[in-house]
């Protein structure tokens, strides 16, 4: 905020750093969240 | 049969208290995938809280004290993780194709969830009072102005934005979420779709 952001862009797609780590990050969490094995027993079907 | 006696009878028959607050859920449930809806709306009790705290002591307290700068970020950091967690239940839910068997409305409330919150923090921009306010503020009105309503919803009134952003809008979020909310425990969670794919869209 209030600051001179960076950008990265390749050919007609252009990004802020910020913004591009975020975005990066929702696909990584999606990812675990599909992925990893949720702890605990499973609940009986109701 | 008197109207309250009526009300009665038509929240007993439509919001069971057993609907409501379930202690179980169906096996398929047992996935993180299913955490990023709870964690948006976690992200709102803190946006709620911190703004609250930030409200009753003012700008001058948020942007020259420490503990105002503290409470500014927590709100700050709160937006950044209630649209990050929307965003990767939006991603969830439409992959599970949430919106089937009778959840289209539930869908939807959603959607109009999502785009008032996008309204919410765009009049939270608007109300830091800093020079980064005031910035987006004179490029949004041209926006505001060629859309047609920049006579009734003036980004360059601060005590307008400020009031969007900390009375209507929040409500306005709020209420769609206890729908929202109600509407999923009423319907239960979607069933995933079947592996080899023969389930006809009903």
């Amino acid at each position: 905020m209030n600051g001179v952001q960076d950008y990265v862009g390749w050919g007609f797609v252009h990004i802020s750093i910020g913004n591009l780590v975020v975005i990066i990050l929702m696909i990584l969490i999606f990812a675990l969240a599909v992925l990893l094995p949720f702890p605990g027993g499973q609940e009986s079907e109701r | 049969m008197s109207m309250t006696r009526r009300t009665q009878e038509a929240l007993a028959s439509n919001l069971p208290y057993e609907e409501l607050l379930p202690s179980e859920q169906p096996a398929y449930v047992h996935s993180y995938v299913y955490l990023f809806g709870v964690a948006t709306i976690a992200g709102f009790i803190v946006l709620i809280a911190t703004g609250i705290i930030l409200a009753a002591f003012g700008p001058q307290w948020w942007h020259f004290s420490a503990v105002g700068h503290f409470f500014n970020g927590l709100h700050f950091w709160a937006v950044q993780a209630f649209f990050f967690f929307m965003v990767v239940h939006l991603w969830a839910t439409f992959f599970q194709g949430a919106w089937r068997d009778g959840r289209g409305t539930t869908w939807a409330v959603g959607v109009i969830t999502f785009l008032v919150s996008i309204l919410t923090a765009f009049t939270g921009y608007l109300s830091q009072q800093n020079f980064d306010a005031q910035w987006i503020a004179v490029q949004a009105k041209d926006a505001m102005n060629s859309v047609g309503v920049g006579a009734f919803f003036n980004v360059l009134n601060f005590g307008q934005m400020y009031g969007f952003h900390i009375v209507i809008l929040p409500i306005a979020v709020a209420i769609l979420i206890a729908i929202h909310l109600t509407m999923v425990r009423l319907r239960g969670v979607v069933k995933p779709y079947p592996i080899d794919g023969t389930e006809v869209q009903r």
